[in-house]
C-alpha cells in the first residue's frame, strides 16, 4: 500500500482506481495538506527523530520542498524506475530549490494571479495596482502564503522576485500593511476566497489559476488575469520523505503519474497546468475546452512573464515570514 | 460528615481515592506550566518576554475589549433565561435545562461556521440590518468586529446561564415574597433582593466567560479579518508555525497574567460593594 | 411584565437555537462549490451518501474512540476525587480543590500549549495518546465538580447504618452508594464525552500529525467544506437528543418507582 498526502481537490475521480487495478498496488489517499508551514509543522518532528510519519509521497509547495531536501527529510528518486521521467516538461527540467530534480517532481504548475469578478468591478483587471484602488475598498483579498502575496505586489512596483532584497520585502509588505489597515484588504485567506469571489462579496482576489479554472462551472463570469507587470508561477511537487520504507511503490505512483493521459486526466479535476509534455494533446480528446484554457495551457506571452520566488536560506524564510506576518496581522 | 471506621483506615481512604486524580493533574496540568515558564526563558532570558510585549500590545488590548463586550452581552442575555429557569419554569425546567446545554452537542467550530452562513453579505440578517439602516448599504458583518464579538458571546452564553441560574435557584423562595409584599414594585424587589443574592452566580458565570473569551481565536479567525487577529491566534502561530517557543510560551504567561490580575481586581471591586 | 420576561427568554433561546437550525438546514444544501455558506437547493444527496469524504470519517472515527476512552479515564479519577471531597474531611482537602478549580480558570491556548511543551520537552511524540492524555486532564475537574454537586446533601447515614449490619466497605459502597449516585456519574460522563468530542484548540497543540473531527472541519474552513460535515454533525445532535430524552425517561421511570 502506498500513502499519499496531497492538498484538497488536487486529483480527479479515474487515476486512483486505474492505478490500483493496473499495478495491484492499494493506494491510501490523504487530502491533509492545506496549509504548507502547518503541515511542514506537523511532520517536522517526526522527521528529525526518524520517526515515521505513514506516508511515502507527499506533494510540496517547492519552497517546502526545498527545505525538506535542505533539512535531510527527502529521499532520492529513484530514476531507474522512473520511465516516464522522459516526459518532464522543459519548464520543469530544473529547480532552484532542487537542483537537477533529484528529489521531486512537480504534480502540477500554478500561476498567482488576479481572479476578479467582472459584474463587481465594473471593469477589465489588468494590473497589480487594480488591488489598491480605493473604489475597491473592502472587497479586496489577499493569501496568506508570503511568497504568492509579496511576490505580486513587488512585481506591481517593478521589483523582480527572483532577485528581491529585504529591503524589497520591507517596502512590499509595507504597502500591504497600509492596504490592511485602511481597509481596504478584507481579508487574507486560503482556498477560502472562492466562494466570496463567486458570490460578488469580493471585487479582485490574489487567487491562483487552478481556483478560477474550478469555478467557471458555477460563475462564468469570474476571470483570471495575469497583471502586465507579470505574475508568480509557484509548483507544487512530489517528494518521497526520508523516512518511507516502500520508496518503490512511491516510484511507480509518480511514474504512472507522468504518463501524459494520466496528467491530463488529474489536470480535467485540478485545473491547474501539467509539467508532463504530451499531456496537453491528451487533455484534448477528454477534455477539449479545457486544452485551449489559457489558465491550463498559457500561451507564450504569459509564460514569459511568469516569475518565480527565488530561494530563501533559512534565516532569510524566517525573516521574510516575520516581516510578512507582521504585515497581515501578526 | 461522619468518620469511617478506624482513625486510620480514616486517612487513607480519602488519599487512595484522591491520588490518582491529582497525580495526573499535577502531571498534565502543573508540570506543563512549569515547563512553558522555562521554554519562555531564551538566550537572553527576557528575550520573549520583550519581544512579547513590545510587538502586541494591540493585539491584547484588542483581545480583552472582546472578552469583556462579550462577557457583558451574554450577561443581559443570561440573565432573563436564568431568572425564568429559575423562578417561572416549573414542570417546564428539565427539559428548559436540556435545551440549553443540548447546543453543546454539536461540535463549536460546526456552530461557529453557522454562523458564518447567517451573518452572510446578502444574507436576511445583513439585509434586514441595512433595511434599518443600522449598516450602510454596501456594509457588511462578516470580517468585523461585530462579528467576532457576537461569536463569543454565543459561544459561551451557556456558561454564563447556568451559574446564574443555579445562584437564583438557590434563593429561598420565601425572601422574594416577603420582598414583594415589603416593596411597592418588583422591579425594587428584584434589585434590592434578588439581584445581590444572585451576584455570586454572576461573577462565576462572568469569569467562565471572560476568562476562555480572552484567549479565543477560532471566533475571530472564522468571523473576522485580519483587523480583528486575537492573541490566541498568534500564540497559536507562533507555536505550530513559527515555532519560536520563547515569544510563544512569554506571550502565554502574559494573557494568564493580565487575566489573573484582571479578575482579583473585579472580585475585589465586587466584594467592595457587597460589603458597602 | 411576565410577559415581557418570558418572551425575552424565549428569544435568548431560539437565539441559542439559531445555528443548530442553520446546521441541519444546510445539511441539505447542494453547495455549487467547494464551500457550504450560501444556500443553492435543497437536497437529500449528502444524507445518502454521508460518508462520502474517508478523511471526514477517520476524523470521525478517531474522535469518538479518543472521547470514549478519556471519559473512561475522566470518569473514573474524577469520581474517585469528588467522593473524596465529599466524604471526608481532609487536610489538603482545600489545595485539592484549588488543583480542580486552576484548569477551568486557565484559557485553552495556555493549557494546550503548555502541554504541547512538556511533551517537546520530554522528546514525546504527539499523536493519539497525547490527545487522550490532554483530554482527561481537562475533563477530570469537570467530572469531579459535576459528581460533587450531585453528593450534596448525600445521606452517607446510610452507609454507617449498611457496616453496621456487617458489609464490608466495597460491598457497601457497591450495593448502596453506587446506585445512588450513578445518575450523577452518567451525567458527569455525558459532560466528558460531549467535552471530549467538541475540544478543539487543546486538541489542536497535542495532535501531532492526528486529525479530529474538530480539527478536520478546522482545516475545511481554508480547502473545502462539505455538507457532509452538517450531516454528521446533526447526525451527532440527533443521538445526543436521543440520548437525553432515554436518559430523562429512565428517570422519571425510576422516580415514579421508589
Amino acid at each position: 500500500m502506498v500513502r499519499i498526502s496531497n492538498w484538497p481537490l488536487y486529483i480527479d475521480d479515474r487515476t486512483i482506481p486505474e492505478f490500483q487495478q493496473a499495478t495491484g498496488i492499494t493506494v491510501q489517499y490523504h487530502e491533509d495538506i492545506n496549509d504548507n508551514n502547518e503541515f511542514f509543522a506537523k511532520i517536522a518532528e517526526p522527521l528529525r527523530r526518524g520517526q515515521s510519519i505513514d506516508r511515502d509521497v507527499i506533494v510540496l509547495t517547492d519552497w517546502v520542498a526545498g527545505r525538506m531536501i535542505r533539512l535531510g527529510y527527502a529521499t532520492p528518486l529513484d530514476v531507474a524506475a522512473f520511465p516516464n521521467r522522459v516526459n518532464l516538461a522543459p519548464l520543469a527540467q530544473d529547480a532552484d530549490f532542487d537542483p537537477g530534480r533529484r528529489f521531486t517532481v512537480p504534480w502540477l504548475f500554478g500561476m498567482v494571479g488576479l481572479g476578479y469578478n467582472p459584474r463587481v468591478t465594473g471593469r477589465e483587471i489588468t494590473s497589480v495596482g487594480d488591488l489598491f484602488d480605493p473604489a475597491f475598498k473592502g472587497r479586496v483579498t489577499m493569501v496568506t502564503e508570503m511568497r504568492d502575496t509579496l511576490g505580486l505586489v513587488m512585481l506591481g512596483e517593478g521589483r523582480d522576485p527572483m532577485k528581491c532584497t529585504v529591503d524589497d520585502i520591507r517596502a512590499a509588505a509595507a504597502r500591504v500593511k497600509q492596504a490592511r489597515e485602511s481597509g481596504q484588504v478584507r481579508a487574507f485567506t486560503g482556498n477560502d476566497y472562492t466562494e466570496d469571489l463567486a458570490n460578488g462579496n469580493i471585487a479582485i482576489a490574489i487567487a491562483w489559476s487552478g481556483d478560477i479554472q474550478g469555478l467557471h462551472a458555477d460563475n462564468p463570469d469570474l476571470r483570471w488575469v495575469a497583471p502586465r507587470e507579470g505574475a508568480m508561477l509557484f509548483s507544487d511537487n512530489m517528494l518521497i520523505p526520508k523516512t518511507s520504507d516502500r520508496v518503490a511503490l512511491a516510484m511507480r505512483w509518480i511514474d504512472w503519474c507522468y504518463a501524459p493521459a494520466h496528467s491530463a486526466q488529474i489536470v480535467s479535476r485540478a485545473g491547474y497546468i501539467s509539467a508532463v509534455q504530451g499531456a496537453i494533446p491528451a487533455l484534448e480528446r477528454i477534455a477539449p475546452a479545457l486544452a485551449r484554457s489559457p489558465l491550463v495551457n498559457p500561451p507564450p506571452a504569459v509564460l514569459s512573464q511568469l516569475r518565480n520566488f527565488r530561494a530563501l536560506s533559512d534565516a532569510e524564510d524566517s525573516e521574510f515570514t516575520r516581516i510578512f506576518l507582521d504585515a497581515i496581522g501578526g | 460528615m461522619p468518620s469511617a471506621g478506624s482513625g486510620r483506615r480514616a486517612a487513607l481512604a480519602p488519599a487512595l481515592l484522591v491520588l490518582p486524580g491529582v497525580l495526573w493533574l499535577a502531571a498534565f496540568f502543573v508540570l506543563p506550566l512549569l515547563t512553558l515558564a522555562r521554554t519562555s526563558v531564551a538566550a537572553p532570558w527576557w528575550d520573549g518576554y520583550a519581544r512579547a510585549f513590545t510587538g502586541y500590545g494591540t493585539i491584547f488590548a484588542r483581545s480583552f475589549g472582546y472578552a469583556a463586550l462579550a462577557t457583558v452581552a451574554a450577561l443581559l442575555l443570561a440573565y432573563p433565561l436564568a431568572y425564568v429557569l429559575a423562578f417561572r419554569a416549573g414542570r417546564w425546567r428539565p427539559l428548559l435545562l436540556g435545551l440549553v446545554i443540548l447546543p453543546f452537542f454539536t461540535t463549536f467550530l460546526v456552530r461557529t461556521f453557522a454562523w458564518k452562513t447567517i451573518l452572510n453579505d446578502g444574507g436576511l440578517v445583513v439585509r434586514v440590518l441595512q433595511a434599518l439602516h443600522l449598516l450602510p448599504p454596501d456594509g457588511r458583518l462578516l470580517d468585523t468586529a461585530w462579528a467576532v464579538i457576537g461569536g463569543l458571546t454565543y459561544n459561551f452564553l451557556p456558561f454564563m446561564i447556568l451559574p446564574i441560574y443555579t445562584s437564583l435557584e438557590k434563593i429561598d423562595r420565601r425572601l422574594v415574597e416577603a420582598a414583594q409584599d415589603l416593596f411597592s414594585s418588583p422591579v425594587r424587589a428584584f434589585r434590592l433582593v434578588v439581584l445581590p443574592l444572585s451576584l455570586p452566580g454572576v461573577l462565576a458565570g462572568s469569569l467562565l466567560t471572560f476568562i476562555p473569551a480572552a484567549g479565543d481565536f477560532v471566533n475571530a479567525e472564522l468571523l473576522g479579518g485580519p483587523n480583528q487577529r486575537m492573541i490566541g491566534s498568534v500564540i497559536q502561530a507562533q507555536f505550530l508555525q513559527a515555532r519560536d517557543y520563547p515569544l510563544a510560551a512569554a506571550l502565554s504567561f502574559g494573557l494568564m497574567a493580565v487575566i489573573t490580575v484582571g479578575v482579583v481586581a473585579a472580585a475585589r471591586l465586587l466584594r467592595e460593594e457587597q460589603l458597602a | 411584565m411576565r410577559r415581557l420576561l418570558d418572551a425575552a427568554a424565549g428569544l435568548v433561546l431560539g437565539y441559542l437555537f439559531l445555528p443548530i437550525f442553520v446546521i441541519v438546514a444546510y445539511s441539505f444544501n447542494s453547495p455549487a462549490g467547494k464551500f457550504n455558506f450560501v444556500w443553492k437547493g435543497f437536497s437529500v444527496a449528502a444524507w445518502l451518501d454521508p460518508f462520502r469524504y474517508p478523511a471526514l470519517v477517520e476524523a470521525m472515527q478517531l474522535s469518538i474512540i479518543v472521547a470514549a476512552l478519556s471519559t473512561l479515564m475522566a470518569t473514573v479519577l474524577g469520581t474517585m476525587l469528588a467522593l473524596a471531597l465529599s466524604r471526608y474531611r481532609f487536610r489538603g482537602a482545600g489545595g485539592v480543590g484549588l488543583l480542580l478549580v486552576l484548569p477551568l480558570a486557565t484559557p485553552e491556548v495556555v493549557l494546550g500549549s503548555s502541554l504541547l511543551s512538556l511533551f517537546l520537552t520530554l522528546n514525546v511524540p504527539t499523536g493519539f495518546a497525547t490527545i487522550v492524555i490532554a483530554h482527561v486532564m481537562f475533563s477530570v475537574s469537570y467530572v469531579a465538580f459535576t459528581v460533587r454537586a450531585r453528593l450534596r446533601g448525600f445521606d452517607w447515614s446510610l452507609e454507617e447504618a449498611a457496616m453496621d449490619l456487617g458489609a464490608g466497605p466495597w460491598r457497601v459502597f457497591r450495593t448502596v452508594t453506587l446506585p445512588l449516585i450513578t445518575p450523577g456519574i452518567v451525567a458527569a460522563a455525558m459532560l466528558a464525552f460531549a467535552l471530549s468530542l467538541d475540544d478543539f484548540v487543546i486538541t489542536l497543540f497535542n495532535s501531532g500529525s492526528d486529525v479530529t473531527y474538530p480539527l478536520y472541519v478546522y482545516g475545511a474552513r481554508r480547502a473545502a467544506f462539505p455538507p457532509q460535515i452538517n450531516v454528521l454533525a446533526s447526525a451527532i445532535l440527533g443521538l445526543s437528543l436521543a440520548v437525553l430524552g432515554v436518559n430523562a425517561w429512565w428517570q422519571r421511570r425510576r422516580m415514579r418507582a421508589t
